[in-house]
């Protein structure tokens, strides 16, 4: 994602059309092309707060999640029976749970469990329905009307029923939550990167493409996809935010992994019944999760902007 | 709309203090001192126009001429504050009606535009709004204007738009007037543009190849009408165009620009006879319509060369109607052969067949009868491989470079296509071959890096035609492969493809609209009209006593250029 940025003296130097195609056709009063244009020209936007801010956010929560021990000495699973509720403090910045552990180690440990759950519900969301769009978008006909019915009925499932359906089935856990989450958000995907190939699969290039002697899949995996999968990106980073909290919500409903397991979602389940004198056990695990998907929204919209 | 008395407008609205007491002269309607444009691109502004002057009189028609990028575009829309928002004069004066209207807001630019300028932009079919009729879209420009005058109602403006209609050449305006732009032809658009340009009558109109998107006898119409209403309501035209022949046909003086900066200027017969720089003579040269090409010697009879392809009896339907009822003949009935080693032009309008009969040829549609034979091998018949083989043989460049070219891949990855698939080359002898190829092209090496996106039009259909090369084909179809690119461009593919025929022995089938381009590359010709081949023959004959009324047509609509060599 790095065009070589055309210098004014290239413009100058070789004609290469610096204007003509691309002003805006004068039957719309007021230039409407030419924030494109300038756009084309000059891809590096400024880097803004919020974007800088959602990078630090999704790095710190990588970090808790790779290296926990760096950033607490408590465990997250034992707790000092005397230590217990306590509010935060300079020892506890988060406070202490019912059983005296401490919060913050709760949370930082709790990060592996919440993070790993929703790359494995985007990869599974990502993979497959990406496959089913691609094939349905490419094929056509048939191939076409069959997979795209089958996401007409996933789409009608509502998310949290599919993925309660889903966990019954597979048992309880972790991984299996994920892959239930990810279940729900395959057809999301397949329609999108559906969408994306109908259009980049009747462009010249690919006709081009077979011209050329390329065989069907050799075709897509080196035209079709990498010119149809960054607006799927920029979705599977929104998807990652709306994971973290699937997993949550089945973390807190029960149907994630089992306690003292320390998911944020459960961290969140189990501090409600202090809710009213210990505001600090849902507070932090919710803020946290909140900073996080709104995060992972900011980086998506980031990259839906750039492609 | 019979001759209205227009006398108005213009002198009434027209202006300012400056002009009533200067009778001897006439005050141009525009008049453009020393301008200078420029483009900001991060923090680095640069000039794109250098000083230019032109002026326009009333009732003349002024052409600028010049290659994609001269600048011509943007000189134009300058004089009528249409910049794009990272654009600005820089300098000079646009002086209209000898008011200088260069400083002025968007606000009072609006009382202008429309009203004494009127424009006819360039690409009809994204000039007119997809949701909005055009009965609704030319009434707009009344509506917008109307300020206060009780004049203006409804039924008035209704009537007003019937008669716009009637005027630029639509049938039935009552109809047509309800119609989205999708149900219009490119040709009815582009009046529709017209109409909408002529609407309050401006004292001048700037069109901006008002034609480039046409066919040759659309544009020839298109053309007809401007001049029609010039004659009618003495309205100046400052007309911006890449080609040479028009502009040498429509206009009274002609302004040769060239990288933003005038290169010559004066009568248009002036220049045409004596050119005074060098850069205006290779433009006379490369136009097709203005200078007599020599024809192609007709190859020695006696010797006896196969033919390369073979079309015979040609028929594609298409489902037509509601549901399917009846069938839409686009290709009825064709045959040609093209020997090996020669080109076969296929001529026609959009809509004649020709892109379908040659998608037929090289298997891309599969004819509802009929047959065609490639090299001796009919790709109906083929399947999997050995039509992965066939393509190999039958190479296609496309019309539209911008769209061809995967715009992910750097040029030596296109290039190198061809030879990966068909595993023509060693991989390591790859890169030495697309290199190779992209020399054969006349590139510059330093082009291997770049993405399409950084060439310029006419790079790019050299890099097609370099890929269609790695294939090592035997017959290289170019389906409007030079309709998209400016004149001198066009003239350098054209001799390219000649120099690749000579040394490689290629056998070609050119499609395209105009015959002025075929004549000097062609062997054989066929011109199609309605699905039908209406007559074919050796490009001399059919250039010198064409028998048929359309072609006659064909070669009346090639701007200046009176058949018969």
């Amino acid at each position: 994602m790095n065009p070589p940025v055309a210098t004014p003296a290239d413009l100058a130097a070789t004609s290469r059309r610096p204007v003509d195609p691309d002003v805006p056709s004068a039957g719309e009063p007021d230039a409407p092309g030419s924030a494109r244009t300038s756009r084309r020209w000059f891809r590096r936007r400024p880097i803004t707060v919020s974007l800088v801010l959602a990078w630090l956010v999704v790095l710190v929560a990588l970090l808790f999640a790779l290296v926990p021990g760096l950033f607490t000495d408590y465990d997250p699973v034992r707790g000092i029976a005397a230590e217990k509720l306590q509010a935060p403090s300079a020892a506890h910045p988060f406070g202490t749970d019912q059983i005296g552990r401490d919060l913050f180690a709760r949370v930082v440990y709790g990060a592996v469990h919440s993070l790993s759950g929703a790359f494995v519900a985007v990869l599974v969301g990502l993979v497959v329905g990406t496959a089913i769009g691609v094939l349905a978008g490419s094929l056509g006909g048939v191939v076409d009307g069959v997979l795209m019915r089958i996401v007409d009925v996933l789409l009608s499932i509502p998310g949290l029923l599919l993925a309660l359906a889903v966990i019954i089935l597979l048992g309880f856990g972790t991984i299996n939550a994920a892959i239930a989450v990810g279940i729900g958000s395959i057809a999301a995907f397949a329609r999108l990167s559906r969408s994306e190939v109908v259009s980049v699969r009747r462009s010249d290039y690919v006709e081009a493409a077979f011209g050329s002697g390329g065989r069907f899949f050799s075709v897509l995996w080196r035209h079709v996809l990498p010119n149809s999968v960054s607006p799927v990106l920029s979705l599977a980073a929104l998807q990652l935010g709306v994971a973290i909290l699937a997993i949550s919500t089945l973390g807190f409903l029960g149907y994630g992994a089992p306690p003292p397991t320390p998911e944020w979602g459960l961290l969140i389940a189990e501090g409600r019944n202090y809710v009213a004198t210990s505001w600090w056990l849902t507070t932090f695990p919710g803020l946290i999760v909140v900073a996080v998907v709104l995060s992972a929204n900011r980086i998506s919209q980031s990259i839906g902007r750039s492609s | 709309m019979p001759a209205e008395p227009i006398v108005p407008s213009g002198v009434a609205l027209g202006t300012d203090a400056a002009a009533p007491d200067a009778p001897a002269v006439p005050v141009p309607v525009l008049e453009i001192r020393d301008l200078s444009v420029s483009y900001r691109t991060g923090h680095v502004d640069t000039e794109v126009v250098h000083g230019i002057s032109l002026r326009v009189d009333p009732g003349e028609v002024v052409a600028v001429v010049g290659e994609s990028g001269s600048g011509k575009t943007t000189t134009a829309h300058a004089a009528i504050g249409l910049l794009p928002s990272n654009g600005h004069v820089s300098g000079g004066q646009i002086l209209l009606n000898g008011a200088d209207i260069s400083g002025w807001s968007d606000k009072q630019l609006e009382a202008v535009r429309g009203v004494r300028i009127g424009l006819v932009p360039q690409d009809p079919s994204s000039s007119l709004n997809p949701v909005k009729t055009i009965g609704a879209q030319i009434g707009e420009v009344l509506q917008i204007h109307r300020r206060g005058n009780r004049s203006y109602t409804r039924a008035f403006i209704r009537t007003r738009v019937l008669e716009l209609l009637a005027r630029v050449g639509i049938p039935e305006p009552e109809r047509r007037s309800a119609q989205y732009p999708h149900q219009l032809s490119g040709g009815m658009r582009q009046r529709v543009l017209i109409a909408i340009a002529i609407a309050l009558e401006p004292q001048l109109i700037i069109a901006d190849e008002p034609t480039s998107a046409l066919d040759v006898t659309v544009q020839k119409r298109v053309l007809d009408l401007l001049d029609d209403l010039r004659a009618e309501f003495g309205t100046a035209i400052l007309f911006v165009t890449h080609d040479l022949g028009v502009a040498a046909e429509r206009s009274s003086r002609m302004v040769v620009m060239r990288s933003g900066r005038v290169e010559e200027e004066g009568g248009t017969a002036d220049i045409l006879a004596t050119p005074r720089s060098d850069y205006t003579r290779r433009l006379l040269a490369d136009a097709p319509g203005l200078t007599v090409t020599e024809f192609r010697r007709p190859a020695d009879p006696s010797a006896v060369v196969p033919d390369e392809i073979v079309a015979r009896n040609l028929v594609r339907e298409y489902p037509a109607g509601k549901g399917g009822k009846t069938v839409f003949r686009a290709v009825d009935d064709v045959s040609f052969t093209v020997p090996r080693g020669t080109t076969h032009a296929i001529v026609g309008e959009s809509g004649s067949g020709k892109t379908t009969t040659v998608r037929m040829t090289l298997g891309l549609v599969q004819p509802s009868s009929g047959s065609v034979e490639v090299a001796g091998l009919d790709p109906q018949t083929l399947r999997g491989e050995a039509l992965r083989q066939f393509r190999r043989r039958i190479q296609l460049v496309y019309q539209n470079p911008f769209g061809s070219l995967d715009p992910r891949q750097t040029v030596e990855a296109i290039v190198q296509e061809p030879l990966r698939n068909f595993r023509l080359v060693d991989p390591s002898a790859r890169a030495t071959r697309a290199a190779g190829l992209i020399d054969r092209v006349a590139l510059p090496a330093s082009v291997l890096s770049r993405r399409p996106r950084e060439l310029s039009g006419g790079q790019r259909q050299r890099v097609a035609i370099a890929r269609a090369l790695a294939a090592d084909p035997e017959v290289l179809v170019l389906d409007e492969a030079v309709s998209a690119l400016d004149v001198t461009v066009q003239a350098q593919i054209l001799g390219l493809l000649d120099e690749l025929q000579r040394e490689l022995g290629l056998t070609y089938l050119f499609v395209s609209h105009d015959l002025a381009v075929v004549r000097a590359i062609s062997d054989t010709v066929s011109v199609m009209s309605l699905g039908r081949v209406v007559e074919s023959g050796p490009t001399r004959t059919l250039f010198q006593s064409p028998q048929h009324e359309y072609t006659r047509e064909l070669l009346a609509a090639v701007p200046s250029a009176h058949a018969g060599a």
